[in-house]
């Protein structure tokens, strides 16, 4: 950061003001102008400007003291400590340009602030910032607004502006410490003379003084970057909180008897005002240290140095607000997956407030009891027969008519969830809670897939020729095999159903328990050798073996659960931006910054769907939405 | 940063047969958001019942149409909104919008409206629709503009405005809607200029200047004795 510009103007009457900043050479009155008088201010001493009331304005006029000194065509913030006179007139109130805009490229301006009366609305003020670009037009950036706090009324003023692009401008406005606007405009093209002169008071361009700016300039400081919300903030409170908080604890720390501080007016006030004040600035620093050190809030001096801690690199045209979310994202990654900061993170590039993204995460356990009205999204129904929730229980039906035969991959009629099994061994259970209407060459029960490789596990109850019967079958490489029975089947449910790895490590065989007593007793178990492996999906499954339309068949299922101890799911996690959010999220910029900062153990993709997306071209073709 | 922020829009579903249109939020609004609703119908039928807990912010128009804007701060358990209509025999339309920021009592700065008449001219459709400037205080105001028409039109916003929804239906009568919104950008005088569309129709647009709240009046700083420590470069 560098400070250009820097007027106190505590020079006393007949002494030229100044740029503390020594950029500029001494100010003085334009020709035929004269200088504004020095008159008391907030700060000791200001400068009264008044407009031209026939032949004289107050203008102060400085050029560079070495070329380029004062030129800046990036970002910029203007600060002013100052009144206005509105009741002076309609016009504008020229606070500050830079460039005589006299029509040669030394004076093009580089930048200007002016303050107006609203037309239209008397007592509200415009704040302007512009600019002139490279063919010599005048372009005013979009204004804040705010109420006139009156003549002579002092207040903080302060414009920043960021360029981001040559057709990207943002302008941010703030009076004390309340910001009013920021903005966009278009005009990204800013000119600026390389021996332009500065200009306070008024505008001369093309040969004519007008614009003049009545009220005092108290101090004014100009800089070469944005400054932050939180800067302007913290300056603020050093003006009105810390430096009279500084005097009031000097005063308050005066030996009894004394009064010294009795009367802030006298020699003994104001030496106790000096000291107090400088003892408040130190407390304001330190308070500016502690607030603005850490990355949420660092002023732009201290980018650099977080970035370098971190192993960051900007881009060239990163704002602060980016270089900040990037520096705390990344320390949120070191710290582990903290889910806040980590919906903070994403906030500019989803476009989106934090509050309104989800971290989604997955689990190796999945459970469903049935008792929401309607099916969880994670089930997929195969559209063969119906699937509904009813009275906290699933209901698979095959309608009247149709033909139910079970087919070489899947199964009529069946709902399924994926498993994550990480290539190790699962575990998955369910319920069958009613099979009453299960007609003859009907099964229902537990269905196990690879539909890649066309294997299925059956696993459920069977009606062979009238007798309801526990048993499995598969298909393998899409040949399906013979109904295996394991013992008969109570006439009416339930049953309970638990498909789990078999005693010693074997491919392709399974546990196979049952139980017609209850969901943790009476189970009967049988290691089967099937053939199906590296299942994928889970679910429940009812079919027929015969091809004729027959009466509708119907099923009841519940409780079912699958559990993967050694799937990789739990380590992925996604952040989700719903799609209806309006707003232009960067998700391929998301994604990016979802590799900057994941921890390295995880997996993790930004997207606006809950949905497998396999496929879509904004994920490369593949799937990197949550299943 | 100061100002309105739009968070999310939502198209309502007409029930000719029960003559309601219902509202469903797109999005769970957090408690404190401002919920906006649209509503376009037929002038002849201006009659409606303001859901409890809405506020009716404008309801004008004339010969084409009739709109209603209705607000309400959000508690953070909203659902669907139904508005009842009586007696409704043509087409209602309208659009659910959730902003950050705003409060019924001020959200609405000014409003305007204009007939338009579309001519199909060979390769250069357009609706007239330039209405008298509204002025804006801030540039930091919201303008959402509406058209309605009567038949299948398809419509297009001017420039600088971008839709959040625009369709057809005729579930009582031949209706089509646009809803856009942009931010201001300038004070003064906002128009909504000429939009587009494919096909010969008359309707009504409407523009209004939405804000989050009155410009902000700062303080003095005023200090008995003169003299204290200002910027610092």
């Amino acid at each position: 950061m560098a400070t250009k510009l820097l007027f106190h103007f505590d020079e006393p009457a007949g002494v030229h003001p100044s740029d503390a900043a020594g950029n500029l050479d001494d100010l003085y009155a334009a020709t035929g102008k004269s200088e504004p008088a020095p008159v008391s201010a907030w700060t000791g001493i200001g400068r009264q400007f008044v407009r031209d009331s026939g032949a004289l304005g107050t203008v102060l006029l400085a050029a560079d003291l070495a070329e380029r000194d004062t030129l800046i065509q990036r970002d910029l913030t203007i600060q002013v400590l100052m009144t206005v006179t509105l009741s002076a007139g309609p016009d504008e109130h020229t606070v500050i340009v830079r460039g005589l805009r006299d029509g040669s490229l030394a004076e093009r301006v580089a930048f200007g602030l002016q303050l107006k009366e609203q037309s239209g609305n008397p007592g509200y003020v415009e704040v302007q910032l512009m600019h002139e670009d490279s063919g010599g037009v005048l372009r005013f950036l979009p204004p804040g607004v705010f109420q006139h706090p009156g003549d002579g009324k002092e207040f903080l003023l302060t414009a920043t502006r960021r360029w981001e692009r040559t057709d990207k401008v943002v302008v941010r406005y703030y009076v004390n410490d309340e910001p009013i606007a920021e903005l966009e405009s278009t005009h990204g093209d800013i000119a600026g003379g390389t021996t332009g002169h500065t200009v306070l008071g008024a505008r001369p361009f093309l040969g004519t003084w007008d614009k003049y700016f009545e009220g005092v300039l108290d101090e004014m400081l100009v800089l070469d970057v944005e400054l932050s919300l939180e800067e302007v903030r913290h300056t603020w409170r050093r003006l009105t909180d810390y430096q009279p908080g500084g005097v009031e604890t000097l005063i308050g720390l005066c030996p009894p008897g004394l009064d010294w501080g009795a009367n802030p007016g006298n020699n003994e006030g104001r030496r106790l005002k000096v000291l107090g004040q400088g003892l408040g600035q130190a407390v304001a620093s330190t308070e500016e240290l502690r607030e603005l050190w850490l990355p949420d809030r660092m002023p732009v001096e201290l980018a650099p140095r977080w970035e370098r801690i971190c192993g960051l690199t900007p881009k060239p045209r990163d704002s602060l607000d980016t270089r900040r979310t990037r520096v705390v994202s990344f320390l949120a990654r070191e710290e582990g997956l903290d889910l806040p900061a980590m919906r903070t993170a994403f906030e500019e590039v989803l476009d989106a407030d934090a509050d309104d993204l989800a971290i989604l995460e997955n689990t190796n356990e999945i459970r469903d009891e049935f008792t929401d009205a309607t099916l969880h999204r994670r089930w997929f129904d195969n559209g063969l027969g119906s699937a509904a929730v009813a009275a906290g229980e699933l209901v698979l039906t095959m309608a009247n008519g149709g033909d139910y035969r079970y087919e070489v991959v899947g199964t009529r009629g069946s709902l399924r969830t994926s498993l994550d099994t990480g290539g190790e061994d699962f575990h998955v259970r369910g319920k069958i809670a009613s099979y009453a209407n299960l007609a003859t060459s009907s099964f229902c029960g537990l269905v196990l897939e690879n539909r890649v490789a066309r294997h299925v596990l059956w696993f459920g109850v069977y009606n062979n020729a009238g007798t309801k019967q526990i048993g499995w079958r598969v298909a393998v490489d899409g040949v399906p095999g013979a109904w295996t029975s394991l013992a008969a089947a109570p006439a009416l449910a339930p049953v309970w159903l638990r498909v789990s790895p078999p005693a010693a490590a074997s491919s392709g065989s399974y546990s196979l328990a049952y139980s017609t007593t209850g969901e943790h007793a009476g189970f009967t178990a049988t290691e089967v050798a099937t053939g199906v492996v590296d299942v994928e999906w889970a679910g429940f499954g009812l079919y027929k073996t015969t091809a004729a339309a027959v009466n509708p068949d119907a099923a009841t299922f519940d409780d079912f659960a699958s559990f993967c101890p050694g799937g990789t799911v739990p380590f992925w996690w996604f952040v989700f931006r719903d799609p209806l959010l309006l707003g232009a999220p960067d998700l391929p910029g998301a994604n990016a910054l979802v590799a900057k900062v994941k921890p390295a153990h995880t997996a993790a993709a930004a997207c606006e769907s809950t949905s497998v997306l396999c496929g879509d071209p904004r994920y490369g073709l593949c799937g990197r939405a949550p299943v | 940063m100061a100002g309105l922020k739009l968070i999310a829009s939502s198209r309502p579903v007409f029930n000719a047969g029960a003559a309601t249109i219902t509202y469903t939020l797109p999005f769970a609004p957090t408690a404190g958001d401002l919920l906006v609703i649209v509503l376009v119908r037929d002038f002849a039928e201006p009659a409606f019942a303001t859901p409890s807990g809405w506020t009716l912010l404008t309801d004008n128009g004339s010969d084409e149409a009739k709109i209603a804007l209705l607000a309400k701060l959000s508690d953070g358990s909203e659902s669907a909104v139904e508005v009842t209509l009586t007696g409704a025999t043509t087409e209602r339309q309208g659009q659910l919008l959730i902003f950050r920021a705003g409060a019924p009592t001020t959200l609405v700065e000014a409003v305007g409206s204009s007939g338009f008449a579309a001519t199909m001219a060979p390769d250069t459709p357009s609706l007239t629709t330039e209405g008298a400037a509204l002025q804006s205080l801030q540039a930091i105001n919201l303008a959402l503009l509406t058209m309605s028409s009567d038949g299948a039109v398809t419509m297009s916003p001017p420039t600088g405005f971008t839709t959040l929804d625009a369709y057809s239906s005729s579930l009582a009568s031949s209706r089509s809607i646009l809803v856009a919104i942009r931010t201001v950008a300038a004070t003064g005088g906002i128009y909504y200029g000429a939009a587009d569309s494919n096909a010969n129709a008359t309707g009504r647009a409407w523009l209004h200047v939405l804000r989050d709240r009155l410009p902000i009046q700062p303080r003095e700083i005023a200090d008995v004795v003169p003299g204290n420590i200002g910027l610092i470069g």
